[in-house]
């Protein structure tokens, strides 16, 4: 299992290595090979795994792969480990990440750095694979930093586009703020446990319930703190509330890196990290109840935002967060194995969304305007049809994979009373419905407005439109069929903490996924899409000007969501311009005036002055010196025979 | 003590001082010889301190490849010179970065050469003897003589307003020589010796510890720098020729730290655990106050050399913060060793990273004849390869996992959270800070569209940069990937020294 497992892994980043030094060749033939092959060989190797891990969930096993550092006392080491929330999270990854390398072979196809985008790519799975299989907080902080830097480089692809090395430095520093919560939380797991590795830790967790650390004269027990200390990475990473404003940014990267990275897999491994840590957030309350507080405004506030956008990428990029929400209100509610089966269904249906989005974008010859588009049904059939079910998919339409995933959610919010949390939900979903539509009606119904456009070029190349298809029918039938397997027999038993929980909520509301779906036409769910389908189709499709009006009326309202309630301009001026002042104030001010000036050229220029005074005593004149002489002579006279 | 035939540490100590002075006097008038000369030995002192790591044991702690020889008699000054884990590391960084900066020099024209080559090998041996000697008036002659090469090579072939730079360095390092002077005499006279092992035995009254300690902390301090005594190193680093700073950065500045692990700790333990409370904030001012004033910057070199007073911040945290354990009690011991490896560590980490970005800063100067950031921009575009690497040490120095500058950076802050989480808190803001100044320097130079006529004509690295630069980026990537590498050369050492000052209270 090792030999296995590591070459899931490594792969990836011989692969990127590999790349490095075919990096000189014209042809992209190599290039193709080696990161198709890198990819798609851990991609074939992690579906059997996962499909072994189906009938054989409660398996785990821990590899170490070498000894990072030790000194007399520690050992960190880095090592693998392998159980069924692993082996699912390396399936989503690896099939995604293959999916979209496909895609990329067309999509960057006329770009001159395809080469280097290939390395990037290869580089991040392999970073993400770091983190799914780790077994310790080291190796995830490291993984973690490495998909930041992956995802940095990615943002930035396009070196010379002012926006969008802009969205990397924002992408990148908003990240590190929230690296500091999970270095912090590593640091306290370290100093409380002595050791970094996930096992150790949650056997010592019943020991370090009752310690409390001094933090500025208050007593904060330590369990919860670390909590939250590693709540605030996963914030930043999985763009919660309030660290979002990194992500819509970063959507100036290629299009099929949003597919991958800000929407299916990196922007996930916050959730994967606390579901991964569900022993240690079973027993912070607080916290969790924090998380549930933070998911549901993430879920509801972000998707209004999405509203008012009108780049198709933004779109979709606040409706991944407010996707992410939904992951977050599982967490919160401690049903992780709901959180995960989201995020798998997902991965594919936002992959799929964006991946249909660049479609879009190449034939529209990179307007990314929604407005400015239409009429595209005819000429992007393929892309129309996966579309719709990426879109139905995501709406949670009955049968379609998102459906099972979001309506578990809710029902679990439901079952468990938290009825403010189950209607803010109910709300999101109306949203999710317009936005979603919007995008539909506006893309590939109506007039197109575009200019450059040619109605008659056959669609894009094939390579281009079969991950949309394979996507497609993931969206379509994943749901339905892991439905069984995951939920029902309880596929993370041995990983995660919740599967008492989720049998009682199984047996109570729902017991199989037929009645899931029949139990759904009466839902309050369902009714809420369908209300959403019928306005939007009332809005964006029959009376188009009824939008402009309601825009007009509560122009307020717009402007606030259009400024994402104020955190464009804290994260893009205010912050910055502060910064700017302080460190001008502490470099003019204190480091030149204060220290060099008045203490350093203060008391060189103190010795200058004395010396210019001493200085006149050596004038050079023989009867200066004697008359200096005499003087002291008399004055020693009296000095020592005292008269 | 093991004795070897050979007198190994001499060698390396006085091959290049020997060589220096002689092309200095010899051939005055071809730079070719002199080039390949200095080369040919600063490589041989490489391949001889790989032969010392190994032939090291490093199963022991004590001191390895000893040479003690009386010196002058009368007051009892020993020629003793050794070895233990902590010189090795220093030794080798030293060979490593001596040998890449006259590489590197290679490719950059300027008047006097035969000097410069001369003035760089007499260097790289005092810089040996400082790590080697375990005489504290050796170590002081070394430490002082030091700042002659260096002096001259800013003096000579700085920029435009080295005199002021040159002086200001110059008192400021000496003001601190003078004092720690005062107090080896001191020392001397009551341990009745010299040699530095002799003063850890000495049992002195808090109140004389804390003078000794003040002013070996002033004489390292100013040396490492830390605030608020670092104003010298933004002139000079600024003043500097590229060569001048890469060895200021990556090892001159690095015996401020091992004077403070070699001196302040072992024989003031007192006084430093007395003083801790005082002197951990400092180190916190440094970390941040520091970045951020880097971020203000607008000259690259001077961005640089305020990133390297924020990073050696972490190595003096790092250093204080052992005092503030043994303050606590044995119970942390094996915490305190972390705090001490990972400020070593650190020194190492920065060592390289400092020097590949000086490069870096030089080889974007030689070309458009600037250092101001806002007269560059987009220099992606018409040097791609020298972009990689610009931006990789960029994130090295942001502290990025997977390269040597997060090693150090965790370890001090993991040891730091071990005394009080409102110290870890307030370090881990580097995390922000440097990803901060380093990545957005990146941003404003490397990344965008090229301003001006300049930069579209620059043209790619030659070899000779690219292999300088590649050796550093493979070292920083196998101290990231692999710490333990480092920490095995070392740990023995710093177990011995963390246990005997915790059996010493």
């Amino acid at each position: 299992m090792f030999v296995y497992t590591s070459l899931i892994l490594f792969l990836p980043l011989i692969g990127a290595i590999l790349l490095l030094f075919v990096n000189k060749q014209p042809q992209k033939f190599f290039t193709n090979i080696i990161a198709n092959v890198s990819i798609g060989i851990p991609m074939i190797l992690s579906i059997i795994l996962f499909i072994k891990y189906l009938f054989y969930p409660n398996i785990v096993e821990t590899y170490i792969l070498y000894t990072w550092a030790h000194t007399e006392s520690f050992v960190l080491s880095l090592g693998i480990l392998i159980d069924s929330l692993s082996a699912l999270m390396a399936f989503v990854v690896t099939t995604v990440s293959f999916l979209v390398h496909v895609y990329s072979i067309a999509y960057m196809h006329k770009d001159e750095s395809y080469n280097r985008f290939f390395i990037y790519t290869t580089f991040f799975t392999f970073s993400m694979l770091l983190i799914v299989f780790s077994d310790n907080f080291l190796q995830l902080f490291i993984g973690w930093e490495l998909v930041g830097l992956s995802s940095y480089l990615l943002i930035g692809f396009w070196v010379q586009k002012e926006t969008a090395i802009f969205a990397n430095l924002k992408a990148f520093i908003v990240n590190r703020v929230g690296d500091i919560g999970l270095i912090l939380g590593v640091c306290l797991v370290f100093i409380y446990n002595k050791d970094l590795n996930y096992f150790n830790f949650f056997n010592s967790i019943d020991v370090l319930e009752n310690k409390t650390l001094d933090l500025l004269g208050y007593n904060i027990s330590i369990l919860p703190l670390i909590a939250f200390m590693l709540f605030i990475g996963a914030a930043a990473k999985s763009a919660q509330v309030p660290l979002q404003f990194w992500l819509p940014d970063s959507m100036e990267g290629p299009t099929p890196i949003s597919a991958l990275i800000h929407a299916a897999t990196m922007v996930t491994a916050g959730i994967f990290m606390i579901a991964r840590l569900s022993p240690l957030y079973e027993q912070s309350l607080y916290i969790s109840n924090l998380i549930l507080i933070i998911g549901c405004v993430t879920a509801l506030f972000m998707g209004l935002v999405a509203l008012v956008q009108n780049d198709i990428k933004r779109i979709i990029a606040y409706s991944t967060i407010s996707q992410l929400g939904y992951m977050a209100v599982a967490l919160g509610l401690s049903y992780y194995s709901l959180a995960i089966f989201h995020l798998m269904t997902h991965a594919f249906f936002k992959a799929l969304l964006f991946l249909c989005a660049g479609s879009v974008i190449l034939k529209c010859h990179h307007e990314q305007d929604i407005t400015k588009m239409g009429g595209l049904k005819s000429c992007l059939p393929i892309t129309y049809v996966t579309f719709f079910v990426g879109g139905l998919s995501m709406i949670g339409f009955p049968i379609f994979s998102g459906f099972f995933s979001k309506d578990l959610i809710i029902e679990a919010l439901r079952f468990e009373g938290q009825l403010i949390a189950y209607y803010t939900l109910i709300l999101g979903i109306l949203v999710t419905t317009l936005y979603t539509s919007k995008i539909f009606f506006k893309v590939f119904y109506g007039e197109n407005k575009l200019t450059n456009f040619n109605e008659n070029e056959p669609e894009h190349n094939k390579i281009l439109l079969v991950p949309l298809g394979v996507l497609a029918v993931f969206s379509i039938f994943i749901g339905l069929l892991l439905f069984k397997p995951i939920i029902e027999d309880n596929y993370f038993n041995s990983s995660l903490t919740d599967s008492i929980k989720l049998k009682e909520f199984f047996v109570a509301s729902i017991s199989t996924s037929h009645e899931l779906i029949i139990h759904s036409f009466t839902s309050l769910s369902f009714l809420t899409v369908i209300i959403g389908l019928f306005s939007s189709y009332l809005l964006f499709f029959q009376y188009p000007n009824i939008c402009e009006k309601i825009k007009n009326k509560f122009n307020f309202l717009y402007e606030i969501l259009r400024n994402e309630f104020g955190f464009t301009y804290i994260a893009n001026t205010y912050f910055p311009k502060h910064t700017n002042i302080i460190s001008k104030a502490l470099w003019k001010k204190s480091d030149e005036k204060i220290i060099d000036g008045f203490f350093v050229n203060g008391l060189a220029n103190l010795i200058n002055r004395l010396s210019i005074k001493i200085r006149l005593f050596q004038s050079g004149y023989l009867y200066h010196y004697a008359f200096t002489m005499i003087i002291s002579l008399v004055l020693l006279l009296f000095f020592f025979y005292d008269f | 003590m093991s004795h070897t035939p050979l007198p190994f540490l001499s060698i390396l100590i006085w091959t290049p001082i020997i060589v220096g002075f002689l092309m200095l006097f010899l051939d005055k008038t071809d730079a070719r010889y002199n080039r390949f000369y200095s080369i040919l030995t600063s490589m041989l002192m490489l391949i001889l301190s790989l032969i010392i790591l190994i032939n090291f044991d490093f199963s022991k702690h004590t001191l390895q490849f000893v040479e003690n020889k009386p010196w002058i008699e009368n007051f009892k000054i020993n020629y003793f010179v050794a070895i233990d884990g902590l010189s090795l590391l220093f030794i080798l960084l030293t060979s490593i970065i001596s040998l890449l900066i006259l590489f590197f020099s290679l490719c950059e024209e300027r008047s006097q050469e035969n000097k410069f080559f001369s003035l760089f090998l007499i260097l790289e041996g005092l810089l040996f003897g400082v790590f080697c000697s375990f005489d504290s008036i050796l170590f002081y002659i070394f430490f002082e003589s030091m700042l002659i090469p260096l002096f001259l090579i800013i003096g000579i072939w700085g920029g435009p307003n080295r005199i002021y730079a040159t002086i200001k360095f110059f008192l400021y390092t000496l003001f601190g020589s003078v004092l720690m002077l005062v107090a080896i005499i001191y020392l001397s006279f009551k341990a009745n010796s010299f040699a530095i092992f002799d003063f850890y035995n000495l049992i002195l009254p808090l109140q004389t510890q804390i003078f000794i300690f003040i002013a070996f902390l002033i004489a390292f301090g100013i040396k490492v720098p830390m605030w608020p005594v670092h104003t010298w190193l933004p002139d000079a680093h600024v003043e500097a020729p590229t060569a001048g700073s890469v060895i200021l950065a990556a090892v001159i500045l690095k015996v401020g730290g091992y004077g403070m692990i070699r001196f302040l700790l072992p024989i003031t333990t007192d006084a430093g655990m007395y003083l801790y409370e005082f002197l951990i904030p400092l180190s916190l001012i440094a970390i941040i106050y520091i970045s951020f004033v880097a971020l203000a910057q607008q000259d690259m070199k001077k961005l640089i050399a305020y990133s390297s007073v924020a990073h050696m911040g972490f190595v003096t945290l790092g250093i204080f913060l052992v005092f503030a354990f043994l303050d606590h009690g044995a119970k942390n011991m094996d915490i305190a060793n972390l705090a001490l490896q990972g400020a070593i560590i650190q020194m190492i980490s920065h060592g390289l990273i400092s020097a590949a970005l000086f490069i870096c800063i030089g080889i974007i100067y030689t070309r458009t004849k600037s250092r101001i950031i806002n007269n560059q921009s987009g220099i992606v575009k018409v040097m791609p390869i020298f972009s990689a690497f610009m931006i990789f040490f960029l994130l090295a120095n942001s502290g990025l996992p997977g390269t040597s500058g997060f090693v150090g950076e965790f370890l001090v802050l993991v040891a730091s959270m071990g005394l009080n989480i409102v110290y870890a808190i307030l370090a881990s803001l580097t995390l922000v800070l440097a990803a901060s100044y380093s990545l957005w320097l990146g941003k404003r130079v490397i990344f965008g569209v090229p301003s001006n006529q300049k930069i579209i004509s620059m043209e790619e690295i030659k070899s000779i940069e690219f292999w300088t630069l590649l050796i550093l980026l493979i070292l920083v990537l196998i101290i990231g990937i692999k710490p333990g590498l480092i920490m095995d050369i070392m740990d023995k050492t710093s177990h011995n020294i963390i246990y005997s000052l915790a059996r010493g209270i």
